[in-house]
């Protein structure tokens, strides 16, 4: 959950997650603006949820599909207002 | 090709320094860091586009990192600052590749300071993969620069100084604690006392953390750590342990505990990407968090013309790496000819005094909170070491027991195959190793070929104007 | 100096080596199998992976169709996953030239009953859905029985393979020369042992010249760099081997895309990946593939290739002296020849022919000579 006044942030403004609008302020990261939102999936690596793990961003945990580009690290990538933002799915089919 | 006489990677403390002390000596120096402003993780800025309200006093650590960074961002006709820059790759000698946005160029170096700092450890265990358990540090900067809370309860486990402030911060700052887990016990920290009175800040800073502490006594165990982390999509819950006097989880004393987010920490370990990229000799050391490169009193490492200071050449913490930043800067300086030996002798004498006194701390902090061996028993064979292609502990220990004893045999199990390139699993798969009865001084890292950090191909579609070969 | 007895030493256990020592302990010669390395960890296990039929010197044809029957069983002989599919190799047509050579080709290649077809730039793009469909092509050529398998994991099989058949394997000891006397190699000499046989295999791929120089004999091969730059894992979203006149892809079972660019000559056996590499990958593949300039890579790798100078292998016994098979100059397309050349040199060892005529692959085309030391490539 967020902290601190509101106005103490940047300015509000909206990004899109998975064809929802979210709203996120100025500033932030997406991954940081996603978790307030209570979203904790950023990418489904075969079967496995991973999100922001790191946060420095060391461990590619946190990568999203975002304005179509995919494998950004969501935790080193600043909100912009209509940015396009998908959970990253990765199916492989590993043979066993 | 641009050409700078020095060129300085990564800009806390230990970058800052160094490239200050270079342009104070006139040579001409590049700074490259990937974010947006100066100050590494520890000196790290809030985003430009918050605000500051009137806060309470500045710690001295605080003081002292915008003492630094102000006196680094003023104009300086010997230093060029490359922000949001990251080194991708060393394919000519003396010379790095960097991309900055979708551009990439090379820079030409005669001394070349590594300052890429540290990460940190863990020791993982089942379910630690799962959203919503991070790393400590995560967190703390997750609270100080996005002003963002984690969860409704936190729960933080691991061992050492950054485990306190974090839970101090979080306890200040309206968090509900699940608990702090340290595994190893309170008065065992005492011998660091000592050493708190030879760095100026460190006292107050840590009777600082303390006190949230004091306040919320319930909350703090001693010699207690996770064993799982339960939750579907999200972590809800997690098992935690009693721990014996050598760190091992005392099986009946396991307690499950409801809690929406986790931290977990067992210190750090140096970067030491850049440093391998460059041929820089590394040696595995458990006490130093993994492999760290091997420098003289001087940070010069064993390349030629190449330093490694701060966290990067050995956890310090922000005193030491500014300490180190330093003198490297200082030898290379002299390296180059702009000092006399005897100047340079009388100048470096009190850095390398400083140095050795500040060091003792971290020296004691390797000693106490090293993880004990024992407490590597929460990984199971079904816990995932490589986070990115979910190899198993259980996988890696079946390799092992075909006599695949080194990093590199280990690869055909896709250990560091996926995107992080072997940041996340290689030390600890190491640990793995030396815990199998390697010797650790047998356990060489992975070779590091160029690309260091993941390129996408429209770079290199975009800029191939500068074709070589 | 300890020296050591067998019936047959091979030098090098890269794939061919490898093979070779595998078929011969199973046919109960003892063996020594020795690399100035581990196993399969140069060419072999750096190679692109890919297990094809089509678009072969002609010569290597039936060589190639026999080995991936071989292929087929190889996982469960070994008892390891190697990640084998057969889902195909295709290699795409940039103009006409090209489009009438592979024409007299699949023709050709069908009449040896190889399944292959030619297909029409919009066939292409069916198959291949990654592939822009506004590229400049006219046509490919398709072949669903070939396909790839995983170097390391093929690499790393051999060893317990290796163990399991009773080969003496005897790693990073490298071989310094052999030794001949009265017409015949009698020995290979590493730092630590002298090991004596009937006969000799040099399988050692881009050090096999070197060698061969020792016993004065001129192997007229020459190294390439291969580079392989590797990708993030992704959804499936290519399939099978696909070649094009820079370079080829393929994606690994567990997602990741292998991007091979143009190899270089080298003088000096130095493994660093160059800039180059890189620049070609963003030079070539978006243009065929859209959808790959969005994608990370995530490192590199290279290997060596050894070259014959008219691109077919050479797999043959030294003329003039005797004890001595040579099988190198497999330029860059050996992986799927392996197990059956393996088998091949075997039986010629065993006995004194081979089922399939190797007549193609003899040193001799080049007016093989002992002739003293000249310019080789040299190990960095």
């Amino acid at each position: 959950m967020r902290i601190g006044p509101v106005s103490d942030r940047g300015a509000s403004l909206e990004i899109i997650v998975d064809g929802d609008p979210i709203q996120a302020y100025s500033g932030e990261t997406v991954a940081a603006a996603l978790m307030a939102a209570g979203r904790w999936t950023h990418q489904i690596h075969n079967g496995r949820p991973l999100a922001a793990f790191c946060n420095i961003g060391v461990c590619y945990s946190c990568l999203m599909t975002i304005n179509g580009v995919s494998g950004v690290r969501a935790c080193q990538t600043h909100v912009a207002d209509g940015l396009i933002i998908e959970t990253r799915r990765l199916a492989k089919d590993r043979l066993k | 090709m641009k050409q700078f006489e020095a060129v300085v990677v990564g800009a806390g403390p230990a970058g800052m320094a160094a490239a200050l002390e270079l342009s104070k000596h006139e040579v001409n120096t590049a700074v490259i860091d990937e974010a947006e402003a100066p100050g590494g993780q520890i000196y790290r800025p809030i985003p430009a586009a918050f605000k500051v309200t009137a806060t309470k006093r500045m710690t001295h650590r605080q003081r002292t990192g915008r003492r630094l960074t102000q006196t680094f961002l003023q104009p300086n006709d010997k230093l060029t600052i490359f922000a949001q820059s990251a080194v991708w790759g060393s394919f000519e000698p003396h010379s790095l590749d960097v991309l900055q946005n979708d551009r990439i160029f090379k820079l030409a170096y005669d001394k070349l300071i590594i300052c890429e700092g540290a990460n940190e450890r863990f020791i993982p265990f089942p379910g630690w993969t799962l959203p919503g358990v991070m790393s400590i540090g995560g967190i703390q900067k997750l609270l100080r620069h996005q002003r963002l809370i984690p969860g409704k309860q936190i729960l933080l486990a691991g061992s050492g100084p950054l485990l306190i402030a974090a839970a101090a911060e979080l306890i200040q700052s309206g968090a509900n604690m699940a608990g702090v887990l340290e595994a190893a016990k309170l008065l065992e920290g005492l011998p660091l006392l000592s050493e708190m009175f030879r760095q100026k800040g460190l006292l107050g800073e840590s009777i600082a953390h303390a006190i949230p502490l004091l306040k919320n006594r319930k909350l703090f165990r001693q010699r207690t750590c996770i064993v799982e982390a339960h939750g579907k999509d999200r972590v809800e819950a997690a098992t935690i342990c009693q721990l014996d006097d050598d760190w091992r989880p005392v099986a009946a004393s396991e307690k499950v505990v409801k809690t929406g987010a986790v931290g977990i920490g067992f210190g750090f370990k140096p970067g030491a990407r850049l440093s391998r990229l460059c041929g820089c000799k590394h040696i595995f050391d458990s006490k130093k968090g993994g492999f760290f490169p091997v420098v003289d009193a001087y940070q010069a490492a064993d390349r030629a013309d190449i330093y490694v200071a701060g966290d990067a050449a050995g956890i310090g913490g922000a005193a030491l790496a500014e300490i180190q930043g330093r003198i490297a800067g200082l030898h290379a300086a002299y390296s180059l000819g702009r000092i006399s030996k005897n100047r340079f002798g009388s100048l470096i004498q009190p850095l390398l005094n400083s140095k050795e006194k500040v060091a003792r701390y971290s020296r004691k902090l390797e000693q106490i909170y090293t993880p004990r061996d024992a407490l590597y028993q929460t990984i199971t064979p079904e816990t995932i070491i490589c986070r990115c292609e979910g190899v198993t502990a259980g996988e890696l220990w079946e390799q092992m027991g075909k006599g695949r004893l080194d990093l590199t045999s280990l690869k055909p199990a896709r250990l560091g195959m996926g995107p992080c390139q072997s940041r996340g699993c290689e030390s600890i798969t190491a640990e793995l190793l030396r815990l199998e009865g390697v010797d650790p001084h047998m356990i060489k890292p992975l070779g590091l070929r160029p690309p260091l950090i993941p390129m996408p191909i429209s770079v290199f579609e975009k800029n191939n104007d500068e074709v070589c070969g | 100096m300890k020296y050591y007895d067998s019936d047959v030493v091979v030098v090098g256990a890269g794939i061919m080596g490898a093979f070779t020592a595998l078929r011969l302990a199973q046919r109960k010669r003892t063996v020594f199998l020795l690399d100035k390395g581990d196993i399969g960890r140069e060419s072999t296990g750096r190679c692109g992976g890919g297990v094809r039929q089509q678009y072969r010197d002609p010569a290597e044809l039936p060589l190639a169709m026999k080995a991936i029957d071989i292929w087929a069983g190889l996982a469960e002989e070994f008892g390891e996953p190697l990640e084998y599919r057969r889902h195909g190799s295709l290699k795409l047509l940039h103009n006409d030239a090209e489009l009438e050579e592979a024409q007299a080709r699949v023709a050709r290649e069908r009449e040896s009953a190889l399944d292959v077809d030619l297909l029409t730039p919009a066939e292409v793009v069916d198959f291949a859905p990654a592939i822009g469909s506004d590229t400049d092509l006219t046509g490919g050529t398709l072949c669903m029985t070939d396909g790839t398998a995983n170097p390391l994991l093929l690499a790393r099989a051999l060893g317990p393979a290796l163990d399991r058949t009773g080969v003496h394997v005897n790693t990073h000891e490298p071989v310094r020369r052999f030794i001949e006397a009265d017409g015949r190699v009698v020995s290979a000499i590493t730092d630590q042992a002298e090991y004596r046989a009937e006969t000799f295999v040099n399988a050692a791929g881009s050090w096999a010249a070197g060698l061969c120089r020792s016993l004065g004999l001129d192997l007229p091969c020459s190294a390439r760099k291969s580079q392989l730059l590797i990708t993030e894992p992704l959804s499936p979203i290519i399939r099978g081997f696909i070649s094009f006149g820079n370079g080829y892809i393929r994606q690994a079972l567990d997602g990741n895309l292998h991007l091979g660019v143009r190899g270089l000559p080298i003088d000096v056996l130095e493994k660093s990946l160059t800039y180059s590499a890189l620049i070609d990958a963003g030079r070539f593949f978006p243009k065929i593939f859209p959808f790959i300039r969005n994608i990370n890579i995530i490192r590199g790798f290279t290997g060596f290739t050894t070259w014959s100078p008219d691109g077919r292998p050479i797999i043959d016994k030294a003329a003039g002296l005797d004890g001595f098979y040579l099988a190198t100059g497999f330029c860059g397309h050996g992986f799927c020849l392996g197990p059956m050349v393996g088998q091949l040199l075997a039986e010629w060892i065993c006995d004194g022919s081979s089922t399939l005529d190797l007549s193609q692959f003899s040193w001799t085309r080049f007016n093989q000579i002992k002739s003293n030391a000249k310019s080789q490539p040299r190990e960095d």
